[in-house]
């Protein structure tokens, strides 16, 4: 090669280096934002009394809304700040009194404008907090009944969904129950719903105006981003909500600053491209995702049923999707301190591994050790699943494993499809991931059996009726067979009828249940029919790993619970600069 | 009526005066001897008036010892009286006795010439009638003998003895022949009222005026011959008396040696009175008395032959009298009895000196019947110096010279007694030398050589060579024994009870103080006479003592004392007294609840228990390590255990923390861990914990526990405090409420 050639091409591999340089430089940084990906066609759809499929919704209204008191956190645990309103004791009657906040204002009080990047937060008239959209918060709540945990968290301690007051220093008075002693935390912690202003509709899709930390900017293409709202005493401004197709470039889009908060990581698992302690921090969560195969009851029969799960080795699906054992072995650890104690995620019930039920040892998993039969199953177990809202990294390691020759008897064959197909219900089973779960006592079997077999729209089917002796009860209508992926329908007459409403009714017992032993009780009766009907193949669950950019100060940032893991957010601050 | 008074008294006065009228006799009485003197007036008696009162004077006699005889015909109805002291009427202790009150015709009154004038008062007269009286002075021995003579002579005729059977007393009398006791009866009746009759006429003749003596007074003459009769009928029976005495007193002691012995001072008075006696009484007497004493050495020496003891021999009856009845009866004193005499007088000595030395030694039970203080040094000086004097009564034996007594079975008897005692001394010295030293040992607490030596004593050879010598051993033994185990407890007991006293309430190195040599037997026995069941049992009781003090008592006590001030003030050394109650409590095996419950309190390891909701326990969060100017770690360790119907029991358990614990809990988390049965409890999981605040009253919430319905649910809190202190925690359970997050 001559000389000159070699300088030509020296030049430009230094002038595209040059720009490279010059373009990181000199883009927009990440100080004074949080920004958290999402995928962009599953949008966060914003209801504080709702659970939705997509964790970051649920997330987000920790920074838009406030309760009478908000949850919070700091290094000895959960703390309970003052929202709207001001706790000022309760008497030996149980009687609550609250002072609620004035001078708070709705977030539509600071008229927004944008031009590009620029925000205007502008001043229009005075939408001030009052007694009256409390209660209207409180007729929403009860309306929504079981579908909210918000429903059973107040009908704990009030009966009536309502208050007294204000008087004439705005304090109003719940009358709680009789039943304990209630302490501070318990108190605040009822009162932690969070509140919408009197007016808004009783059934929106997202909601927008609340008084917490952080306002809604005008959304794009459906989703908003979040500026302070004035007065407010977060540190930093701005919370933006990052777009991308899926989720299996998160870690380098962090590595590569596009954002500084990944509040779930693929897999669970340690990330390696986020490896440096001098970049990145992580702190581990409880489980809140885990995958299932749902099966079809309408083209499965019970005994056929059986026969998949008892086939499908959910260990084996389990040690391929973390590559156990091999050079490309996905680390998890947990929050216990515990690592790569993958066995642990194995699930055996509609209730997760992680949750109170199992892990308290209210439901016993009991290994079915009966021989198998695959011949009663078709040739071929159709198994459908859509990769476009969320996890498609981890359906994509699923359909390998499942479609591995010589792995299932190979009766098993999966394919990604549309969201729409999957509404067909053309499939043996489908293969979901459920996440956002809780494992606590609000474990929500609704979002199991009773959703919309429509990823692209969160929908819970839950119809309920009066009984004779006039209380609720939950109507066959929920179960439908295009309205779950179960493809149960109460109202057939079928063999599994019978079976198949007991099982909706015990469903219904225990989510409506606000008696801890009732539902233990409840959690027992919905395993033991789910064993008998055989509705799915519970896999396994998913560690929870968030990861935050040192941008951040760590000791600013506590995170307890999942669904409160934003509920914190306004003291954390950036780390001063050396 | 006054004028009146007057007259009446001085009529009164008159009328006293002239109560008695004197009666003058004449002629007038005269108080010479000269017989009866009729008492006239004039020619003519005396006219005496019924209820008349009179009197007559009779002047004294010429000498003492004289009665005024009075004899009237009337005596029966008229009162009188005889008066030295008269003045218009008589006091009764005026009056002179009347010597015949009874005869109705004489009345014999006592003169002397003390008094003037006696006056002879008549009152009362019953009737009118003539004073027929006769008056006569007269010494009272004539007065008495003219009246006692034929009375007298009538008792001696009537008592006579008659004198045949003791004159004819001779060589051949034997006493069979007459009935001695009957006879002497007799005699003796008789010679008694001899003899009152001689004393009678003997004190009489005392009243003789000196110049009778030699008269031809015819009362006197009379007087002399009678008493002449009686002395003479006396001398006779006292004789005959003194002869039937000794035949029958001699004839009682026949077939009795020692009845013979006995009387031989009665037969040796009466050969040394028989003088007066008729010879040939004396001489049969004396062969009577000789025959008899033939058999008296053989008697003698029987007494001292049969003895078989070693003690003392008296003779009986002593020999005194009869060497005295062998000299009246001019007999020699028998050599053999002499001998015996001389023998016995030095084998009195030597048994007299055993005696002595058994007497001392016999004061030996006595110094320890009354519970004597057996570790006492003036016990044992006194036992020692008993010893020694049992030991120098001894004298040496002599006995070997008497030849005819040498064999007698007493002196060998002595002989041995006198072996077997001096063994006793030399064993008693041996057991009381040792026994002393023992108990000095004992005293000066030297345990383990007092027990060796008491070992030694136990089987001193010379305290074995008797079975007395082994009781006698045996006893102090046992004593010592007892009292060396006794006092070497009891001093274990003093130091391990002053050593409880002094360290209830430390609270450095508690372990240490149970490995203190305090709690391990001031000596372990390894001797008892009554074997090793004794010697075990001993060791067993120290044993259990110690333990009970080690392992109940001292804890005990620490943890009472330690736990008082531990709640007055936990401030104030609060960590390290409830420290010092757990390691007390890791040596506690008594079964007092309240102690355990104090011990339990102060031990952070051990739960507390829960076991009613919603309500509140105070308990005690206290240091797992003892760095006391630094940072420590905490445990707070609660045990759930409340009644649920749920099969599943799950509760909210609410920690109201100390300020100074929870004030830096907003700023870093105030607890290290918190675990439920070991497993940890962690926000980040489905658990809930709330931060404890100054404006929720620093409670924590933590929620929800799960409780095992078999009760074993350990809820564990651990925290770090830079101090060594002891915290308040109070804690509460109840049902939780459904939590969203």
């Amino acid at each position: 090669m001559q000389k000159r050639t070699i300088i030509i091409i020296a030049a430009i591999v230094v002038l595209i280096a040059a720009a490279v340089l010059f373009y990181f430089l000199s883009r927009a940084g990440l100080e004074g934002r949080i920004a958290i990906p999402f995928i962009a066609h599953q949008k966060p759809a914003i209801d504080p009394h709702l659970p939705n499929a997509n964790a970051l919704s649920d997330k987000l209204d920790e920074i838009q809304f406030d309760g009478l008191f908000n949850l919070s956190a700091n290094p000895s645990g959960v703390v309970y700040e003052d929202g709207l309103g001001e706790l000022l004791g309760v008497d030996e009657n149980n009687v609550v009194s609250v002072r609620l906040k004035q001078g708070k204002r709705w977030h539509d009080s600071f008229p927004v404008t944008m031009d590009g990047d620029d925000i205007t937060v502008g001043k229009g008239p005075d939408h001030l907090f009052s007694a009256r959209d409390l209660e209207f918060t409180l007729k929403r709540i009860q309306s929504l009944g079981t579908l909210s945990p918000d429903y059973i968290l107040v009908s704990q301690a009030v009966d009536d969904f309502s208050f007294a007051g204000p008087d004439a220093e705005n304090i109003i008075r719940f009358q709680f129950r009789g039943d304990r002693i209630w302490k501070e935390a318990d108190i605040k912690e009822i009162l932690s719903f969070k509140i919408l202003p009197e007016g808004s509709a009783m059934n929106d899709l997202n909601y927008r105006n609340g008084t917490g930390t952080y306002l809604s900017l005008p959304p794009k293409e459906g989703v908003a981003n979040y500026y302070r709202m004035p007065g407010s005493p977060a540190l930093i401004p701005f919370v933006d909500l990052m777009p991308f197709i899926d989720n299996s470039t998160y870690p380098t889009e962090m590595k590569g600053k596009s954002i500084n908060v990944l509040l779930d990581t693929p897999f669970g698992s340690v990330s390696p491209v986020l490896a440096n302690h001098e970049e990145f921090f992580a702190k581990s969560n409880i489980s809140t995702t885990f995958f299932a195969l749902l099966f079809n009851t309408e083209r499965l029969n019970r005994e056929q049923r059986k026969e998949l799960r008892r086939l499908v080795d959910a260990r084996l699906v389990l040690d391929r999707f973390f590559k156990v054992n091999t050079p490309q072995q996905r680390n998890i650890v947990d929050y216990k301190g515990n690592s790569n104690n993958f066995g642990d995620y194995l699930n055996t019930s509609i209730f997760p591994s992680s949750s109170y039920y199992l892990e308290e040892k209210v439901i016993e998993s009991v290994p079915d050790s009966s021989a198998g039969f695959p011949g009663i199953l078709p040739d071929t177990v159709q198994i459908q699943v859509c990769l476009n809202y969320g996890a498609r990294e981890e359906y994509s390691e699923l359909i390998s494993i499942f479609n591995t020759p010589g792995l299932f008897g190979a009766k098993l064959h999966v394919t990604a499809v549309t969201n729409d197909v999957i509404r067909k219900g053309n499939y043996d089973a489908v293969l979901v991931a459920f996440t956002g779960y809780r494992s606590n006592f609000l474990f929500d079997l609704y979002d199991i059996v009773l959703r919309e077999p429509d990823l692209e729209t969160y929908k819970i089917n839950l119809q309920t009726e009066l009984t004779a002796e006039g209380t609720a009860a939950i109507s066959p209508a929920s179960l439908q067979a295009d309205h779950n992926f179960f493809r149960l329908d109460a109202r057939r007459e079928t063999v599994d009828q019978q079976d198949v409403l007991q099982f909706m009714s015990d469903m219904y017992g225990f989510m409506s249940s606000r008696q801890v032993g009732d539902k233990q009780e409840y959690a027992r009766r919905v395993d033991a029919m789910e064993q008998q009907l055989c509705l799915g193949k519970w896999l396994f669950s998913l560690p929870s790993l968030a990861y935050f950019s040192t941008q951040f100060d760590s000791s600013s940032i506590d995170l307890y619970g999942v669904a409160s893991q934003l509920s914190t957010i306004k003291k954390w601050k950036e780390r001063e600069k050396k | 009526m006054r004028r009146i008074w007057p007259v009446l008294f001085l009529a009164s006065l008159l009328a006293g005066c002239a109560a008695y009228k004197e009666l003058s006799p004449d002629p007038e009485v005269l108080p010479a001897e000269r017989g009866y003197i009729e008492l006239k007036n004039g020619d003519e008696q005396f006219t005496l008036d019924k209820d008349g009162k009179y009197f007559v004077t009779f002047p004294a006699p010429p000498r003492d010892n004289t009665v005024l005889v009075l004899t009237l015909s009337n005596k029966s109805i008229i009162g009188s009286t005889l008066t030295a002291v008269f003045d218009d009427g008589v006091k009764p202790a005026d009056r002179i006795p009347d010597e015949t009150a009874g005869s109705d015709t004489m009345s014999v009154y006592a003169v002397d010439t003390r008094v003037l004038t006696f006056y002879w008062v008549i009152d009362p007269v019953k009737a009118d009638t003539r004073l027929n009286m006769h008056y006569r002075y007269a010494p009272r021995w004539r007065f008495t003998f003219e009246n006692k003579y034929v009375e007298y002579s009538g008792t001696l005729s009537s008592n006579v003895v008659g004198r045949q059977t003791y004159e004819s007393i001779g060589p051949d009398f034997m006493s069979e022949q007459v009935d001695l006791k009957k006879e002497r009866a007799g005699l003796d009746r008789t010679t008694g009222t001899i003899s009152a009759l001689r004393d009678e006429l003997v004190k009489l003749g005392t009243l003789f005026p000196p110049e009778i003596a030699g008269s031809r007074d015819t009362a006197y003459v009379s007087y002399s011959k009678l008493r002449a009769a009686v002395d003479d009928e006396l001398k006779f029976q006292t004789e005959y008396a003194t002869a039937l005495a000794f035949f029958d007193r001699e004839k009682d002691t026949r077939g009795s040696m020692e009845a013979f012995l006995a009387a031989a001072p009665t037969f040796a008075d009466f050969f040394r009175q028989s003088g007066s006696l008729r010879k040939p009484v004396v001489d049969r007497a004396r062969s009577l008395i000789m025959a008899r004493l033939a058999h008296v050495p053989a008697y003698y020496e029987n007494q001292v032959k049969t003895r078989t003891d070693p003690r003392p021999v008296t003779l009986k009856p002593a020999t005194a009298p009869v060497r005295k009845l062998y000299a009246a009866v001019g007999e020699q004193y028998p050599e053999e009895l002499q001998s015996l005499e001389d023998f016995l007088a030095r084998y009195n000595v030597e048994a007299g000196a055993l005696a002595v030395a058994k007497e001392r030694l016999a004061e030996i039970p006595k110094l320890l019947q009354r519970n004597p203080t057996w570790l006492s040094d003036t016990l044992y000086a006194a036992l020692l110096e008993r010893d020694a004097a049992a030991n120098a009564a001894f004298v040496g034996s002599e006995l070997s010279r008497f030849e005819r007594q040498a064999g007698y079975p007493c002196v060998a008897a002595l002989d041995q007694e006198v072996a077997a005692t001096t063994a006793q001394i030399v064993g008693y010295q041996s057991i009381h030398t040792r026994a002393r030293t023992v108990a000095g040992r004992i005293v000066m607490e030297s345990w383990r050589m007092a027990e060796e030596q008491l070992r030694d004593l136990h089987n001193a050879i010379e305290a074995n060579t008797s079975a007395s010598l082994r009781t006698h051993k045996d006893m102090f033994v046992n004593h010592l024994e007892s009292d060396l185990f006794g006092r070497m407890k009891a001093a274990t007991e003093q130091k391990v009870e002053a050593f409880i006293a002094r360290n209830i309430l430390v609270t450095d190195d508690v372990p240490a103080m149970y490995q203190d040599s305090v709690f391990i037997p001031a000596l372990r026995v390894t001797f008892s006479a009554g074997g090793s069941g004794v010697v075990a049992q001993r060791n067993q009781q120290i044993e259990s003592y110690l333990t009970a003090a080690k392992n109940i008592r001292f804890p005990e006590a620490a943890i009472k004392a330690l736990y008082a001030e531990f709640t007055k003030n936990i401030a104030v050394k609060g960590a390290e007294r409830a420290r010092a109650i757990v390691e007390h409590g890791k040596q506690y095996r008594g079964d007092d609840k309240q102690i355990k419950a104090y011990i339990n309190e102060c031990d952070p390891q051990v739960a507390k228990w829960i076991v009613k909701a919603k309500e509140y326990r105070r308990v005690y969060a206290l240091p797992v390590t003892q760095n006391l100017r630094g940072t420590n770690e905490y445990v707070l360790r609660l045990r759930l255990n409340i009644p649920s119907d749920a099969a599943f029991p799950v509760f909210d358990i609410t920690v109201k923390l100390p300020p100074e614990v929870a004030a830096k809990a907003g700023s870093e988390q105030w607890y290290k861990e918190i675990t439920i049965n070991r497993k940890p409890i962690k926000n980040e999981g489905r658990f809930r914990i709330t931060a404890p605040k100054a404006d929720n009253n620093y409670e924590s919430l933590i929620s929800p526990v799960q409780m095992d319905k078999d009760g074993n649910n350990i809820l564990e809190v651990r925290f770090m405090y830079p101090g060594y202190r002891v915290f308040e925690v109070s804690a509460m359970a109840q049902v939780p409420i459904i939590r969203k997050n």
